[in-house]
């Protein structure tokens, strides 16, 4: 007896739709597509760049799906692949001359408010009770302004919960060099939110 | 756990990857420095704050991807993928049972490569004779060494009408090899090679040679040109005084109710009872010219000796069908063999040349000439000693050297059709 399709693996998902079953790819979909969006949103700063990643990602799932070996992990292949694809957008942008990371975010059609304000209404009555407006802000506003490189391990690790080693071979260097990035990104919010480590300290 | 250490183990710390001994002397040291301690805080307290909400996508994105999903599929479909195949087939063929199987089958496979098999046009042959060489040893003492080879449809008749001879069954070497009927026919060194010292080590020095009808040509190629010098049978041919062996026998696939009976006769014949051979092979020679040529060697090896054998190598000859095939190149053979020992020379000489063609009997029938051209200048000399000192200026020449040293044609082959 088959387990049915919401307990099993990503891998075995992507096995089924190698063999033709859709409903498969659109499990891993309804999986991954949140947690996709939110790394590309935290990296590109557009929502709707980030959406169009997260598509264009899948389509590339579906089809490089023949060269998918069950002893890779799904995780590990689509992460890859929207990386680059936000890499490539970045590098886009960067040729137009927009704007940079550190300065207030541009939607696709030019300039506009932050990530945190264009985020803030989907969860601001969550954040207004935990942290606060200004809180929010910051935090947003540090992981921001984190080097990429900093900045792709922070969320991969934080929002996506990848272990590290499966970061290393995302983005393609060792393991021990994640875990400095890691600890470079932890350290420079530490510096950005000081002021706010007491309250983080009563949150404990 | 010194604070060096822990350095290098505090992400592993913060993140929860370390092992439970690890961690648990991680946060003992964390626990007592006064640096380690206020640093592992620091960074947890960091990780507690720094959490960034979940933002959700729009309700229509999944939508948006499904639908461009299918659009990809459309261009490949995900079923029809050769990538997809390939995979499949990869991950098939890395099973350990399928790299067993695979294995076995090389082993198989090689093993074939080392047994003599059939050619295409032997196998496609039905009614394709069996050839067998039988060659005793010189001492008479080991047994003659055959081999068979032959068609599967053959093969069941084959033993019986050999006389006893163990024949091989159609085994999967020799479906391999009529399968590959190249190794056969284009590489005769090799096969004749394999055949040739399989046959020394069967019979113990004495030769063996089995012909195919499309391998035949290659395989008595070989033997006369390298192995033959060295082998019984050159002696036995040279040599007028060792009882001739049976040489070669062409075996149709119809004779097997008659298999018996030959066997019958070529126990006679190897017993020495000559006539009562001879009156055997004759009650089978009405339908296997086999049986004639046994016939005629038994005339000749008993009472009745060359001037009774010669007519029936003639016969035998004369049967349709027969010229050109070893049963015929043996009947001429040894029929220029008689001629020549009853002083038909001119007779025996025309048959011997005729043979100079056939690779098989090339180096048999050169030796037969070069025999005769000797003895013919012993006879002219002679005749000289004889001659009155009269006539000295008359110096006759034993055979002209053209004669002497008949071109041989190594190149030519057997008449495979009418084998």
């Amino acid at each position: 007896m088959t387990a049915p399709l919401p307990e099993i693996s990503d891998e075995a998902l992507m096995i089924r739709y190698q063999r033709g079953e859709r409903v498969a790819l659109t499990l891993l979909v309804r999986r991954h597509q949140t947690p996709l969006f939110n790394f590309a949103l935290r990296q590109l700063g557009a929502p709707q760049q980030a959406e169009d990643v997260v598509q264009e990602a899948f389509v590339r799932v579906v089809q490089k799906a023949g060269e998918f070996k069950h002893e890779a992990r799904f995780t590990t292949w689509v992460y890859t692949i929207t990386r680059n694809l936000c890499i490539d957008q970045l590098r886009k942008r960067a040729l137009r001359r927009h704007a940079s990371l550190d300065a207030p975010r541009s939607s696709d059609e030019g300039e506009g408010p932050t990530l945190g304000e264009q985020t803030e209404d989907s969860r601001a009555s969550v954040e207004r009770e935990a942290t606060g407006n200004e809180l929010r802000d910051r935090i947003a506003k540090a992981v921001e302004t984190l080097p990429d490189d900093q900045r792709e391990v922070f969320l991969m690790r934080e929002m996506s919960n990848l272990p590290f080693k499966e970061i290393a071979e995302i983005v393609g260097v060792p393991e021990n060099t994640v875990k400095s990035r890691m600890r470079y990104a932890l350290e420079r919010l530490q510096q950005a939110l000081g002021e706010y480590e007491e309250h983080a300290r009563a949150l404990r | 756990m010194d604070c060096a250490k822990f350095e290098s183990t505090l992400i592993d710390e913060l993140y929860g990857e370390l092992d439970d001994v690890t961690s648990a002397a991680a946060r003992q040291h964390a626990a007592g420095c006064a640096t380690c301690g206020p640093l592992l805080g620091g960074l947890k307290a960091t990780r507690q704050l720094a959490v960034l909400p979940m933002v959700s996508p729009s309700a229509d994105l999944e939508d948006r991807i499904l639908a461009a999903a299918r659009s990809a599929e459309k261009v490949v479909p995900i079923q029809g993928r050769p990538s997809r195949a390939f995979s499949w087939a990869t991950s098939v063929a890395m099973r350990p049972q399928v790299a067993m199987a695979a294995l076995f089958l090389v082993m198989v496979g090689s093993g074939a490569l080392f047994l003599r098999g059939q050619s295409k046009d032997e196998a496609s042959s039905a009614a394709a004779p069996v050839a067998v060489a039988i060659q005793p040893s010189p001492a008479a003492s080991a047994p003659p060494a055959v081999a068979v080879l032959a068609p599967p449809a053959t093969a069941a008749a084959a033993p019986g009408s050999i006389g006893g001879a163990a024949a091989q069954p159609p085994t999967e070497a020799a479906r391999v090899n009529k399968d590959d009927g190249t190794l056969a026919q284009n590489d005769p060194g090799d096969n004749a090679g394999y055949g040739t010292s399989t046959g020394h080590g069967r019979a113990g020095g004495g030769g063996l040679n089995a012909d195919t009808p499309a391998a035949g040509a290659p395989a008595a190629h070989y033997k006369s040109d390298s192995a033959r010098a060295r082998s019984a049978e050159a002696a036995r041919d040279l040599s007028s005084s060792t009882p001739p062996p049976p040489a070669a026998l062409a075996a149709p696939a119809a004779s097997a109710a008659a298999a018996p009976a030959f066997e019958g006769a070529m126990a006679l014949y190897r017993a020495g009872q000559y006539g009562d051979a001879a009156r055997a092979f004759d009650g089978l020679a009405a339908n296997d010219a086999r049986a004639a040529l046994m016939a005629a060697r038994s005339v000749r090896d008993g009472n009745g000796g060359c001037a009774a054998a010669v007519p029936r190598f003639d016969a035998v000859l004369s049967r349709p069908g027969v010229p050109g095939t070893v049963t015929g190149y043996d009947a001429t053979l040894e029929g220029g063999r008689c001629l020549q020992a009853q002083g038909s020379t001119d007779a025996a000489r025309t048959r011997f040349q005729s043979l100079l063609s056939v690779p098989a009997y090339t180096s048999r029938a050169q030796a037969e000439l070069d025999a005769l051209s000797r003895a013919q200048g012993q006879v002219a000399a002679r005749r000289d000693e004889k001659a009155p000192a009269a006539q000295p200026t008359v110096a006759p020449q034993a055979s002209p050297p053209a004669q002497r040293q008949a071109p041989a044609k190594p190149k030519a082959s057997f008449n495979q059709n009418s084998l």
